[in-house]
Order: structure tokens, then sequence, then C-alpha cells
């Protein structure tokens, strides 16, 4: 699977190019595809002066999703070289179904069995969200697989740009503690959020160091030391994340 | 040193595409047609080419859920539209509609477009509200046609673009 090969390997080797797409969304986001046709979505388009880490922030919080098994889609790093004119240092995001609708197209059809299957991932991720500070959650940040399937639901979170050094270095105002449980409208199943943040607390830490130091430093550039302050949030949130949740 | 002020204003196409596998990139995009927004000093207005309907083979290739919506693209796609233009801010409606649809169905990134001058020194709002329905109408056909060139097996028909606007009080210069 494309997610076993990305979250080990922070850069990719692949040769991408832009076909020329692209979305108006915050980040300026641009298609782009591989020798092998796979579509991916690229960013930071432009050069934002907002000092956001974007790239290395949906890196790293991808990385750490894939070892909890939290359905967040694969991200690799691309340097786009130094001849580059715009931002160099870019995230390709994988699209992790063939076809999928924003969850706000999709809530008002949803069936039973689905309601119940996105109560189980709105509770892991009130978890997962809240220990990495994601900032930006939204009904349009969450891909729903247009599949036909109706006694299940195949859901993805996308677009993590404004977490961890967003707020922790002072980009943005620190929001509370608690983050919101997406996807919204359904609840949260409260075991599922339990249970994601006692894995959470049990992460080692030399493995989230690991994924976070994989990524080069010139991916921080923007704001000195915040390769640490990521790192160490990171680290010391583990142990307090039950008592914002409770 | 004598300065005149020119009032300014802004014109965004952005196309509305449907990939039918986001994954890969040699899988058929099916054009679905266009939108805009216009913003003056004293109008704001948007406005909508769809195709109006898609063959059975397209629709084939599309998830049921959007199937649906797509049978019929003006009747979900416009209101849904309409509603945004009405409590957004002005010269965001494309913005937000497009942060809608980001995924399977896809608003991609607006083009501006030279707003006509007419539109600019027109100080009669009612004769302004006509000239930019008619004109916008005009545009978003052309930018359609563009859009969908060359034509499709199905023939290059398109709905009647549908425009909306807003006229606001005119500042006095």
């Amino acid at each position: 699977m494309l997610a076993d090969v990305w979250s080990t390997s922070a850069v990719t080797t692949d040769t991408w190019n832009p076909t020329g797409k692209k979305w108006g969304t915050n980040s300026q986001p641009f298609e782009v595809t591989n020798q092998n046709n796979l579509r991916g979505v690229a960013k930071p388009g432009a050069l934002i002066n907002d000092r956001c880490l974007r790239a290395a922030h949906e890196k790293i919080v991808s990385d750490l999703a894939y070892i909890l098994g939290l359905p967040v889609p694969p991200v690799i790093l691309w340097d786009r070289g130094a001849a580059h004119v715009g931002d160099r240092y870019t995230a390709i995001s994988a699209w992790a179904f063939p076809k999928a609708n924003e969850w706000q197209i999709v809530k008002p059809g949803l069936k039973q069995p689905q309601i119940e299957a996105a109560k189980l991932i709105a509770g892991a991720m009130r978890a997962f969200d809240t220990w990495i500070a994601a900032s930006d959650r939204k009904g349009s940040h969450v891909l729903v697989s247009d599949d036909g399937v109706e006694d299940a639901i195949s859901v993805a979170q996308i677009d993590y740009a404004f977490a961890l050094s967003y707020e922790w270095c002072g980009i943005a105002a620190a929001q509370p503690d608690l983050r919101p449980a997406f996807p919204d409208g359904v609840g949260f199943d409260g075991a599922a959020c339990d249970e994601i943040a006692n894995n959470i607390e049990k992460l080692e830490e030399l493995r989230i160091r690991e994924i976070v130091n994989r990524v080069p430093v010139e991916y921080f550039s923007a704001i000195a030391g915040s390769k640490d302050v990521v790192s160490s949030h990171l680290v010391s949130r583990r142990s307090v994340l039950k008592n914002w949740l409770k | 040193m004598n300065v005149s002020r020119l009032p300014t204003g802004q014109l965004r196409i952005a196309r509305v595409v449907y990939f039918t596998n986001l994954q890969r990139t040699d899988t058929l995009e099916i054009p679905v047609g266009v939108i805009g927004e216009v913003n003056l000093n004293s109008l704001r207005a948007i406005g909508t080419a769809f195709r109006p309907s898609f063959n059975a083979d397209e629709l084939a290739l599309m998830g049921p859920v959007m199937r649906k919506i797509l049978s019929r693209p003006s009747d979900v796609l416009w209101p849904e539209f309409r509603g945004i233009f009405k409590d957004c801010k002005p010269g965001l409606a494309l913005d937000l509609f497009a942060q809608q649809h980001a995924a399977s169905l896809s608003v991609l990134a607006p083009s501006p477009l030279d707003i006509p001058r007419q539109w600019l020194l027109e100080r009669d709002v009612d004769r302004l509200e006509e000239i930019v329905r008619d004109r916008m109408k005009v545009t978003l056909t052309d930018e359609y046609f563009k859009f969908l060139f060359p034509p499709r097996d199905d023939g290059p028909t398109v709905d009647d673009p549908t425009v909306e606007e807003e006229v606001r009080q005119l500042v006095a210069a």
C-alpha cells in the first residue's frame, strides 16, 4: 500500500510534474502526477509569508496518524529544487479514495450503520486532533468515499496544515485544548476516544522524535527552533491529553 | 498633481470538474460547467453555466451520491451557490463555494477576467444591473464552451445561464 511506503520515508524520490490544475483554497494546492500516473495534491502552491510550516505539518500529522491507524491520507515531502520560484518545500497528499465527497454533502443521506461508524471515527479523531492541536477542522476537510456502500463508511481527514507549531509557535492564537469531534453532527464514541488517547499515551518518545526529525530542517526554516517545539510538545502532551478529553 | 480615481472591480470565473478517479491522472475528467462572481462598488453578482445533464457513460463513472447531484447540476449547485452569495461578504462567494467542493467534484482555482469598462463607469444602477446580467450570460456561455471544447458526443448544449445581482447603494465618489 502507498501509505506503508510513504509513512516510512520523508522525501519523495519519484518524479512529479504539475498538471496545471489548481484549487483556490487557502494553501493554493495544485495537482501533480508522477511517472505511474498517480495523482497527488501538492501544497503550498505559492510562497505564503505567514510562516506556517504547512508541508512539515501535513507530513508529520499523516505519519503520526498512520502509526495510530487513523484515517489521514499518506503524505510525502517534495523538494522542488533551488531553481523553483515560489515555495520549494512542499508536501504531496495522496487521495484516499477513487471517488470522494465532502462530509456536508454526504451527511444528510447517511444510513444508521454509517452514522454509528462515523461516531467511532469522530471519537478517535477527537483525541488525535486534541493531541496535535488541529486548528482547522471542518466538514469540508472530512472526505467520505462515494462507493455505494450503505452499511459502513470510509472516511479520510485531510488538510492538517494548521496544526502543531501553528499554535505552539504563536502563528495563531492558542485555541482551547480540547478540539471538536469530526466528522461533526453525529456525536462521538467515548470508548474510541479513550482507546486512541491510551494509544497516544503509550507512543514511544523515540518514535515521535523520529517522525519529526526525519523531516529535513529546511521545512522548519521559517520559525527558528520549531522542530524542537513540535517534538517536545508532542511528547509532553501525551500525558495530559486524557485530562483535556474529560 | 491631479489624480483621478477609476472605480475598480473584480470578475472571476472558475471551472467545475468531476474527477472519475481521484487517485489516477490517466482517467476521465468530466467537465461540469463554469461559475463566476462579479464584485463592483455598487453591485455584486454571481452566475453559473452548468451542463444540463450527462450521458449514461458519464453517469456510470460517477459515485452514487454525486451521480444523484449531477443528474441535474443546476437544481442543486445553483441554490447552494446562491445561498452562499446571500450570506457572505462581497467577493467571497466563489471562494466559499470552492471550499465546499474540492474532491471528486472540484471547483478549480478561479481566473480573473478583464472588467468591462462600462461596468465601472455606469452610474445608473438599474442600467448597470441589466448590462452586468447580459454580459455575464455571454461571458459564462463563452467560458463554458471554451471549457467543453471540442464538442462532446451529446452535443454542446448549456442550461440557460443563471445570474443573480444585488445592488448596493452607490458610494459618492
